[in-house]
């Protein structure tokens, strides 16, 4: 938050440092709702430069990564929304929104022994089968820390109904990931 | 592996890397942004300045051009001579009621033909038979 008020104040260089310190969050969360198939970086792009625009309405009422979150949920949505009215015209697309066969789309079947990167795409796969709200509560809970306040807070929710979407979220993805735990302990 | 494995299975996962010049990538997108090239609107100033070029070059035509013959014809010739048949002229009303009837002449021909194809053909198959009538 301070390095946001300094860039209020004109200190060009605490935007740099913002960049420094929350990109890698950025592109984590940006990969992970958009799925392995998405370009990142154009959104990651647009979410900094945001936030630079609203350099003047920021208020220093919150953390100033809810506020980020913020923004990189509701264009990482937009462009979810976009991919599927695309799907909706025939146009091709690589990111699916409806669930996936894991088996078919990872080439291989649950018993091999998966590398990292291999779990990495299986699991972006498994969490692009959830519906996006459930998806980004999961993310921004498990991957970011946040409590159920200030996902309700990026999501526009209670957090009743983010601790609602949340088991929801979870009872899903195990139900998708069981066959591969099961798998690895064979 | 604990007793929530989801938790530990998503641990594996492990995020996005930034890609390498990505904040001078960004950098320039916000000078972009903040400074956007300029659109550029004719002024006033440049307006008036070719209206005044357009109105000296329009001037200097006319002062080259001001001793040359006029590039215009008269609509008539006023020495053409009427036209005459016998010695005497002839009446514009009079050469058109002419040349109307050698047009309805030429009509008429084309019909009379018409006519005569169709009456050479048989009558049992629908067409015009030729018939002729006597004056009695």
């Amino acid at each position: 938050m301070e390095l946001m008020l300094a860039f209020q104040a004109g200190e060009e260089a605490a935007f740099d440092e913002i960049v420094e310190l929350h990109s890698g969050q950025v592109f984590g969360l940006l990969r992970r709702l958009l799925g392995p198939h998405a370009a990142v970086e154009d959104l990651a792009q647009e979410s900094f430069l945001r936030l630079y625009r609203a350099r003047e309405r920021y208020q220093p009422r919150g953390k100033l990564s809810t506020f980020l979150y913020r923004i990189v949920y509701n264009l990482a949505l937009n462009r979810l929304r976009d991919g599927k009215r695309r799907r909706e015209v025939g146009m091709p697309s690589t990111a699916d929104g409806e669930r996936i066969d894991l088996e078919d789309a990872g080439g291989e079947a649950p018993w091999e022994e998966p590398d990292r990167r291999t779990w990495a795409r299986r699991i972006e796969e498994a969490l692009e089968c959830l519906p996006e709200n459930q998806r980004a509560a999961l993310v921004l809970q498990h991957y970011d820390g946040l409590d159920l306040e200030q996902i309700g807070e990026v999501l526009g929710i209670s957090a009743k109904a983010t601790k609602s979407l949340l088991h929801r979220a979870r009872t899903k993805l195990r139900e998708i990931l069981t066959p591969y735990r099961e798998a690895e302990h064979d | 592996m604990t007793e929530d494995w989801l938790e530990d299975l998503l641990d594996r996962h492990p995020g996005e890397p930034v890609p390498e010049g990505f904040s001078r990538r960004l950098r320039a997108r916000i000078e972009a942004d903040q400074h956007p090239a300029p659109i550029l609107r004719p002024s006033f100033g440049a307006w008036l300045g070719r209206g005044v070029a357009a109105a000296l070059l329009l001037a200097v035509g006319f002062w080259l051009g001001r001793d040359q013959p006029e590039l215009t014809l008269d609509p008539v010739d006023p020495n053409l001579e009427a036209l005459t048949v016998g010695g005497s002229p002839v009446d514009a009303d009079l050469l058109a009621e002419l040349y109307q009837e050698q047009e309805l002449l030429k009509a008429w021909d084309l019909v009379v033909g018409q006519d005569l194809e169709l009456g050479l053909r048989d009558a049992t198959t629908g067409t015009w038979e030729l018939t002729e009538e006597s004056d009695g």
